[in-house]
């Protein structure tokens, strides 16, 4: 699956770019949509509603919500062995820092950014460089950070 | 104090000045004392001299009566008959009669032809005289002459003559003489009875020797010492001589003859005289002079004992020691010693208010674990009090240091800023710093101080000269900021999580209920929920909340008379991550219940029960929601938003749910595990 999903990703990058070029007056809401369509993601959110309203918002993003974690141990599982094309990690799960699951999947080359009520996010150094995306968020902030995180342009 | 008593006049010691007294007082009497000697000294030589002068005349006066007598005898004689009528044997006779062996009788004539010589017997008289001398003086001035010594022919030894013209009266025809040996005068010397040291001597007009006191005979007719013959007469002279030595003399000449009479006393007799006076004057004087010394000491020490007793008492009290100073009878020094007395009583009152003052301040710097430290900017010397110390972690042996050793203490992380930045406060013009940093203390600890004070400034050049300033162990102040932060940010997150939720809600609602009235209801019904397992966790601290709890506060909405609900289970603590999830779970099912199941009409029940198996690190929890006695199940939950949630909250709180749509109503399962050792406060990572 990842085999896959990478080219896939360099496919709707290019025809991104190709679409921002030739058809510049649409609304990029539209576009990434559809350059967004198919897209793996590994959802981590500890609170049962924000995960629920983040699944349907990757959904209508077009994107496949391919598995789910709320507690720490979960995702730490998950994350192992999950194949998916990005990932979205709730920094904070029930008091618990995210930290081992960004560490397994940067090891693994798994693109992601981070969901957070913090202001300051308390991330060690090696992540710091990571996106962060302050809760509560819309959907065209998620979406945005989707792409800007798979390096899908308009971000 | 030492700058104030310096003078241009050299200090010195009481004692010295009581000498110098003594000597002002006791030198001029000293001096009295010398010139009445000197005068003593100078009388006796006055005396001496009259003296001489009164042993002279008596001599001169005696030798000139003896000389008187020889004449009255040769007068006598002259006017003898026998001597008229030329009769010369009968004159012999009576010549000789007349003298009885006092000298002899020599009658010559003009031309020195001897008549009568009574020295030998008549007839043998030698046919001329020997003493021409006063032949021819007599015929010359034709009166009476006492002769210089010559040789006797008949005597044959040195003689003198006392002699007379005859008639003396008239036209002389003969010269009549007695001679007389020298012995003669020296029995008038002998007669003057003089004390020892006195001597006379006497010549005649040639120099020769006539008599001296305690003389040879043999030195009669010897030239006179030439030293006398040379004197001035009348004038007392010091004059050296072979015997008997240095004399003081005075000379005369006789007055019936040419003779010279010396009077000698000798110059060693009175100088010893002088000498012992000047010895025992001397004596005295030293004498006089040692007790005056010695009163003077033992005077001086009445003053200078408690002089120096007082000015040990001063050192006493400037070294801060005790002080004993006892009366010294002494008015002034009393009134030192008083004023010392008073002095140190002054001293300790200050000094007791500077200790009180001192140990209010450490038991303040110990109360307050502030530590008080100096900065001598000139010398590069820092001082560090014990409470400093004491913050430092640090030992006695490092009271001192100089700027770089201050800052061995600073962390190494905080080092090079706090070194900047306590450089830029001394180059500035800033009276007064404050720091914070950190300290690695000897044992390893680190801890937050704040160092905060002033900086003393020279006037003109605005130079630091000194900084003063505290510590204060911070550490807990800081830890409390910390802590106060990461609250906030706890808090932050916390809203951030319930806006997230509050959020989703609304969306999750509005996918279910998109008619405005319906939205509404639901949607308030389940904010109304969520703000119910808030207070249920504010209620708690945010620790978590009781099972039984959480589910009768997510029913009490629902709890009507128709209504039969039962809550039973045993007591079972609910981390706060799980307690809204599960609140929010027990408010879906009992909508849904009011709507379709046993709490939608009168005579339905509704038990919530559980379960729990306590295992060594977690207690698993099985709970039931069971529906009985209620409408036909007609509307399966699984539709929607509701099974969604529930699915989703169980997975929240690390469960599973199980719903059965039984004929006699709904039932549901819930299981999920509680980790036995739950937080007692909020989680702050």
């Amino acid at each position: 699956m990842e085999s896959h999903a990478l080219p896939l990703t360099s496919v709707l990058l290019l025809s991104a770019k190709n679409n921002l070029q030739t058809l510049p007056e649409e609304p990029p809401l539209k576009d990434f949509r559809q350059a967004l369509c198919g897209t793996m993601v590994f959802a981590v959110e500890d609170e049962a509603l924000v995960l629920m309203t983040l699944e349907d918002c990757l959904e209508e993003l077009g994107c496949q919500v391919v598995a789910r974690a709320s507690l720490l141990d979960e995702a730490i599982l998950c994350s192992r062995t999950v194949q998916c094309d990005v990932a979205v990690l709730d920094i904070n799960l029930a008091g618990r820092l995210v930290t081992p699951v960004a560490d397994l999947l940067a090891g693994r080359g798994i693109p992601f950014f981070f969901t957070s009520g913090y202001g300051s996010a308390p991330l060690p150094p090696v992540h710091a460089d990571r996106l962060i995306l302050a809760k509560p968020y819309r959907a065209d902030q998620i979406q945005r950070a989707l792409c800007s995180t798979i390096g899908v342009p308009g971000g | 104090m030492t700058h104030a008593l310096a003078s241009s006049r050299r200090a010195r010691p009481a004692a010295l000045h009581l000498v110098y007294f003594a000597v002002i007082v006791a030198g001029p009497l000293l001096l009295v004392i010398g010139a009445l000697l000197w005068r003593s000294v100078s009388l006796e030589r006055q005396q001496l001299d009259s003296r001489l002068g009164q042993v002279l005349e008596a001599l001169v006066a005696d030798l000139d009566r003896d000389f008187d007598r020889q004449f009255t005898i040769l007068h006598t004689l002259e006017s003898s008959p026998l001597l008229a009528a030329g009769n010369w044997p009968a004159f012999y006779e009576q010549a000789r009669n007349a003298l009885r062996h006092k000298g002899y009788v020599v009658l010559v004539d003009l031309d020195g032809r001897q008549i009568v010589n009574t020295y030998v017997p008549y007839g043998t008289a030698p046919e001329t005289t020997g003493d021409p001398e006063t032949i021819r003086r007599i015929r010359e001035a034709r009166r009476r002459v006492i002769s210089n010594l010559f040789l006797s022919k008949v005597a044959r030894q040195p003689v003198y003559n006392v002699s007379i013209p005859v008639p003396s009266s008239d036209d002389p025809r003969f010269i009549m003489s007695i001679g007389l040996l020298p012995k003669a005068v020296l029995a008038i010397l002998k007669e003057q009875r003089l004390a020892d040291g006195w001597s006379t001597v006497v010549w005649d007009g040639n120099g020769k020797l006539l008599a001296q006191l305690g003389m040879d005979d043999h030195a009669v007719g010897t030239p006179a010492p030439q030293a006398l013959r040379a004197l001035e007469p009348g004038k007392v002279t010091r004059v050296s001589m072979v015997s008997p030595g240095d004399v003081f003399a005075i000379t005369a000449r006789s007055d019936l003859s040419d003779w010279r009479v010396a009077v000698l006393f000798s110059a060693a007799a009175i100088e010893s005289q002088v000498w012992t006076s000047i010895a025992v004057w001397g004596a005295t004087i030293l004498i006089a002079a040692a007790i005056v010394a010695l009163l003077a000491w033992l005077f001086g020490r009445r003053l200078t004992g408690p002089l120096a007793a007082a000015t040990d008492g001063a050192r006493a009290l400037g070294r801060g020691e005790e002080l004993t100073l006892e009366p010294s009878g002494i008015v002034e020094i009393d009134a030192v010693n008083e004023a010392l007395i008073r002095a140190k009583r002054e001293v300790e009152a200050s000094s007791a208010a500077l200790r009180q003052s001192e140990e209010q301040l450490r038991s303040a710097a110990e109360a307050a674990e502030f530590g008080p430290h100096r900065y001598d900017v000139v010398n590069n010397r820092t001082y560090r009090s014990p409470q400093f110390l004491h913050i430092l972690g640090a030992g006695e042996g490092e009271a001192t240091a100089s700027f770089a050793g201050g800052l061995d203490w600073v962390h190494p992380e905080d080092r090079e800023v706090t070194a900047t930045a306590k450089k830029a406060i001394l180059a500035g013009h800033e009276d007064r710093y404050q720091l914070d940093y950190r300290i690695l203390r000897r044992d390893g600890t680190v801890r937050w101080v704040m160092d905060r004070g002033r900086i003393a400034r020279d006037a003109v050049t605005g130079r630091a000269l000194e900084v003063v300033g505290v510590v204060l162990d911070i550490t807990d102040m800081k830890d409390a900021e910390q802590r106060q932060r990461l609250l906030f940010e706890e808090l932050n997150h916390r809203v951030k999580n319930t806006l997230a939720i509050v959020q989703s809600l609304a969306k999750q609602t509005l996918r279910s209920k998109p008619n405005p009235r319906d939205f509404t209801e639901a949607f308030d019904s389940r904010l109304l929920s969520l703000a119910r397992a808030h207070d249920l966790l504010t209620h708690g601290s945010w620790s978590g909340a009781p099972l039984g709890d959480i589910a009768r506060t997510a029913m009490e909405p629902f709890i009507g008379e128709s209504r039969r609900i039962v809550i039973e289970g045993p007591a079972v603590a609910i981390p706060p991550s799980s307690t809204v999830a599960l609140s929010l779970m027990f408010h879906e099912l009992a909508t849904n219940a009011a709507k379709y199941g046993a709490l939608s009409a009168a005579g339905g029940t509704l038990t919530i029960e559980w379960q729990v198996a306590e295992g060594p690190a977690k207690s698993d929890v099985v709970l039931r929601w069971t529906e009985i006695d209620g409408p036909p199940v007609t509307a399966p939950l699984t539709t929607g938003f509701g099974s969604r949630l529930l699915e989703a909250s169980a997975r929240q709180v690390g469960g599973k749910v199980e719903l059965t749509f039984a004929p006699t109503g709904l039932k549901c399962t819930i299981r999920f595990s509680v980790k036995r050792t739950m937080s007692a406060g909020p989680q702050l990572a």
